[in-house]
This record gives C-alpha cells, sequence and structure tokens, in this order.
C-alpha cells in the first residue's frame, strides 16, 4: 500500500461528513429505521451502503446518472416526510425506495473514488463515516422514540425536510 | 473466566505499545520492517478483516474456532507457497501496488459477508472465509516484503493477524450486549461495501498502454534523391 494510506482514510471518511445534503441523507436512513423499529432497524442501514455501491460502480464508470443534485435533494426530501409521517409500508417498498437514494449518494462518491490516492482506503473511510451517520441517527431515533415518544424523532424529520427543500432550490 | 474478561483489552493495549515502541526505536525512514509495519500491515484496510473474523469466530463453538484457526494457518502457509499462481493470473490489473493483487478487496468481501449473514449460516462459511483471508494475507505480504527473502517478515505478518484476531474475539466473547447483532450487521455492510466498490475499482480503471507516436520524418520526405555522383567527395 502506498503512503497515503492514512490521507486516503480521512479523504474518504470525511468525504460524507463535509456535504450536509449526504449526511442528512443517511442520518435520516438511521432514524427512519428506529423509528419503525424491528428488522428495519438494521435493514435500511446496511441496505444503503451496499446498493450505493450500484452508484458507486456507475459513477466510476462514468455512466451518466441524470439529476444527481436533484435525486439527492429529494432523497432527503422524501426521508424527512417519511419520518415526519411516520409512515411504516412494506418492508420491500421501504427498501426499494432506500435503495434508489443510494443509487444517487453512491454516484456522486463514485465519482470521486478513482481519483483518490489511495482507493482502499478512501473506499473504507467513506463507507464506515456512512455507516457512523446511520448509527448516529439509529442512536438518537432509539433514545428519541423512548423518552420523547417519537414526538422528537418527528420534529427532526422536519428538519430534514427544510435541510430536503433548500438543497432543492439550489439543485434546481 | 472473570481473569479472562479484560485479557482481550489488555492484549490490544499491550500490542500497540509493543508496535509503538518498536517503531520509535527503529524510525521507518531507516528500518524498512518498521515501514513495512506502517505502511503494509498496519492499515485499515488490512487490519478489517481481522477484527470481523476475530468478532464471529467469538459467537461460534469452540470446535468450530479450533478448525477455523487450523484452516487460517493452512491458508497463510498455502498462499505462501503458491503465490506466484495469483501474481500470474491477475498480472493485467490495474493498480496492482494498491489493491495488491485484489487481497485487499476479496477479504474485505469475505469479512463482510461472514458479518451480515446470520449466525446459524456462518458456522458453515467461516472455515473457508479464515482460509481466504489468511491467503489474502500471505500474498499481500509477499507482495510488500521489503526485504524480499527474510522469514521474520512473512512470521511478523501472521503474528499481528492472530494477534487482532484473538483480542477482538476475547473482547466480543465478555463484552456482548444486546445490539451487538445489528451493529456487527452493519460493520459488514461496510466492509462488503467498501470490498466491492474497491474492487470493482480495479476493474473499472482501464490504463491505456502508451505508443510511440511514428510519424514519417519530415527531413527524409524533404531529402531530394541524392546521386550517386553527388556522394563521391571532390578533392579538386
Amino acid at each position: 500500500m502506498s503512503g497515503g494510506a492514512t490521507s486516503g482514510f480521512l479523504t474518504g471518511f470525511l468525504h460524507p461528513l463535509g456535504g450536509l445534503d449526504h449526511f442528512l441523507a443517511m442520518f435520516s436512513v438511521g432514524l427512519w429505521g428506529a423509528q419503525i423499529g424491528g428488522r428495519s432497524v438494521w435493514t435500511l442501514p446496511v441496505t444503503f451502503p451496499l446498493i450505493m455501491v450500484v452508484g458507486g460502480f456507475l459513477g466510476i464508470a462514468e455512466i451518466p446518472l441524470p439529476g444527481v443534485e436533484i435525486g439527492i435533494s429529494l432523497s432527503i426530501l422524501v426521508l424527512g416526510a417519511a419520518i415526519v409521517m411516520n409512515w411504516k409500508s412494506s418492508e420491500f417498498l421501504m427498501l426499494a425506495l432506500v435503495s434508489i437514494f443510494a443509487i444517487y449518494h453512491g454516484f456522486a462518491h463514485g465519482t470521486e473514488l478513482p481519483k483518490a490516492t489511495d482507493p482502499a482506503d478512501y473506499a473504507i473511510g467513506f463507507v464506515v463515516a456512512t455507516g457512523l451517520i446511520h448509527i448516529l441517527g439509529i442512536g438518537i431515533g432509539m433514545l428519541a422514540q423512548k423518552y420523547y415518544s417519537g414526538k422528537l424523532t418527528r420534529a427532526l424529520g422536519g428538519l430534514v425536510i427544510l435541510g430536503g427543500v433548500y438543497f432543492l432550490v439550489m439543485a434546481i | 473466566m472473570t481473569n479472562l474478561k479484560y485479557s482481550g483489552l489488555a492484549a490490544i493495549v499491550v500490542g500497540i505499545i509493543i508496535v509503538t515502541l518498536f517503531v520509535l526505536f527503529n524510525p521507518p525512514s531507516n528500518n524498512v520492517i518498521s515501514s513495512w509495519l506502517i505502511w503494509n500491515i498496519l492499515t485499515v484496510s488490512q487490519i478489517l478483516p481481522f477484527v470481523a473474523l476475530g468478532i464471529v469466530l467469538a459467537l461460534l463453538s469452540r470446535k468450530i474456532v479450533t478448525v477455523a484457526f487450523i484452516a487460517f494457518l493452512l491458508g497463510y502457509i498455502i498462499a505462501l507457497i503458491n503465490y506466484s499462481k495469483v501474481w500470474i493470473y491477475f498480472a493485467n490489473q490495474a493498480d496492482i501496488s494498491q489493491h495488491l493483487y485484489l487481497s485487499l478487496p476479496f477479504a474485505s468481501l469475505c469479512s463482510g459477508l461472514l458479518l451480515l449473514l446470520p449466525n446459524s449460516f456462518r458456522k458453515y462459511i467461516v472455515v473457508f472465509v479464515s482460509f481466504i483471508i489468511a491467503a489474502m494475507l500471505a500474498i499481500s505480504v509477499k507482495l510488500t516484503d521489503p526485504t524480499l527473502h527474510d522469514p521474520i517478515i512473512p512470521t511478523l505478518g501472521l503474528v499481528i493477524a492472530l494477534w487482532i484476531i484473538l483480542s477482538f474475539m476475547i473482547c466480543v466473547k465478555f463484552f456482548y450486549k444486546s445490539w451487538f447483532p445489528i451493529a456487527i450487521r452493519i460493520v459488514g455492510s461496510w466492509l462488503l461495501a467498501s470490498g466491492l466498490l474497491y474492487g470493482g475499482t480495479a476493474f473499472a480503471i482501464k490504463y491505456g498502454v502508451i505508443k510511440p507516436k511514428i510519424e514519417p520524418s519530415k527531413t527524409l520526405e524533404k531529402e531530394p534523391v541524392v546521386d550517386d555522383e553527388l556522394l563521391v567527395p571532390d578533392f579538386t
């Protein structure tokens, strides 16, 4: 491995943390999973990085994906709305929704990957950061469900919607 | 058993102290082994599969753990002997010095899959995954060995891998919490995703072969046909 191992991991790790749009979407996935409860606590956050890989491949291979910025903004908006409305549907539908959003987020990360000095540690760095944001969402969601009977979770969902609207306006 | 409770944590701390002291007394700029340890073995992409294996082994029975460790040693030895076959097979891949003949993505993929699967399935594949992870380690150790022949390098690689696996195995065994299955699956998805992405990058990046630009020489084109008579030196 090259001498840039540490910098590769750090660059990848800071990538999802640096952009508020990515942060909000991933945080919402964790929060939504915790709000739904049961298997969804882990199925949603596990599905997200795995499907993100598909988007990552598209980005790496430079296959054009239309409306990436709009797609990312919509993901924040829809996830925020799902949390506010405490929306629970079939697991398949929820996973499909999260998967579509993950492709857009993965695409944005994937375009950066081949340019990284150390792609191995870059990939691990940004996947780990993504997972940690999910865990933060799950943790806050579980605590909010336990001590504030879900009101705080919905309020956080409202804030996510505001973020989604902002990013959508910026994208358009 | 209570005496063993903190042995995993102690093993991690003692190991870190030993490595730190070794690197401090043998700066990587002057010592090839120290440099190899820092840049090739103690990297995130190399360590994570061992951590994953340690976590899974903590959840399985002693019999399976023993067989998995035997498979690990076998995988390491077999790959140390036959590493050149893998090198030849993946020779045309881009960035082999980065992903070390795809050994890092393969180890990441296998360990991620191991964490994602339910415990009832893990016992069936853990032996195979142990073998693969060890083989991938051996391939990367052979490739990055700065001495080319010193047996201390493969020995150190094996010792460090076993240290990480055992330390995490003991830690998880004694500090198991009810939320671990969720966390383990999430970490598994990280490893699987990073392995897929990283391996995918290696396949996706294609370097074009640089060919020399051959153009007809302009001087030759413009040069008039030389008459044989002109070649005769004029002595007058």
